[in-house]
């Protein structure tokens, strides 16, 4: 009984992260980007991602990006489009890439840290795709620029992230 | 910041500027060079950079890209994506540098003439 309840709120905090994130993924498409940088991004729903890493596990994590891209871009009209193929392969990469630094870094990570290595990620996964996509590693001439505009926005992100609400199970290192 | 996160933040920095640097190491070199477009069938047009103002036109999914040729630089004029992100991405000359059309799937490559 008792198990069972545990369960559902679980399924219904990932329901509502996951709305969230669909949200955020919608606002961020609403923000002009001040210079042309394809892929350059705040990474809003990257904020959801990471504490959905921190406080529930690299499955949920996992399923939360890609019900975001997949139901953000349902909303945008870009399902299965390459824009869609884009943010879900920078999606999936990067949060398995924070996963596995929070799960297998042994905490030697801060939150900000993870979120640096997310968002790095994250314009890392995009450029493979694209280069995938068009057969091409000149695309690849993109990754300097975006990997430096992944520096401050990813700090941005985990500022964030530092500042949300804990669970007190999950023993994460704060700073 | 714990050791790991700065170790993270200056190998993020090292990567950018190596890369930065292999592009620049391409394009500093003195060679004729070519504007090369690909489609998804592959490479469709090559034209040396230079000479009258011209564009040529290539199809992909979504329709036209009118790729332009002036002043020894080259750019995306038109293209009938819904982002248009390829037409702001402006002028390309220098060997390394690229426009890409990702709905489009179309890449303008500007690069050394080795064929």
């Amino acid at each position: 009984m008792m198990e069972s309840r545990k369960e559902t709120s679980r399924l219904v905090l990932l329901a509502l992260l996951t709305a969230l994130a669909i949200v955020l993924h919608y606002i961020e498409t609403l923000i002009p980007v001040p210079y042309v940088m394809p892929g350059a991004k705040l990474g809003l729903a990257n904020v959801v991602a990471l504490y959905v890493v921190l406080e529930q596990g690299t499955t949920s994590a996992l399923t939360v990006s890609a019900l975001r891209t997949v139901i953000g871009s349902l909303l945008s009209g870009t399902f299965l489009s390459v824009t869609f193929v884009l943010s879900f392969s920078g999606a999936m990469l990067s949060t398995a890439v924070m996963a596995a630094a929070f799960y297998r870094g042994r905490h030697s990570f801060s939150i900000t840290g993870l979120s640096i290595a997310g968002a790095t990620a994250h314009n890392i996964g995009q450029l493979l795709a694209a280069a995938f996509i068009v057969r091409q590693a000149g695309v690849f001439f993109y990754l300097p620029y975006l990997l430096v505009f992944a520096l401050p926005t990813g700090f941005f992100v985990g500022l964030v992230v530092t500042r949300l609400p804990r669970s007190t199970k999950s023993h994460a290192t704060h700073e | 910041m714990t050791k790991s996160d700065r170790i993270l933040v200056v190998s993020v920095i090292v990567v950018a500027a190596l890369s930065a640097a292999y592009f620049g190491f391409v394009r500093s070199r003195t060679v004729p060079v070519v504007a090369v477009i690909t489609t998804e069938r592959g490479e469709t047009a090559r034209e040396n950079l230079g000479g009258e103002q011209r564009t040529i036109t290539v199809t992909g999914p979504v329709g036209k890209s009118i790729v332009e040729f002036q002043d020894s630089r080259v750019h995306m004029l038109w293209s009938d994506c819904p982002d248009k992100i390829c037409m702001k991405m402006g002028w390309i000359s220098q060997p390394g540098q690229v426009v890409v059309c990702m709905p489009n799937k179309v890449v303008i490559s500007v690069r050394e003439n080795v064929r």
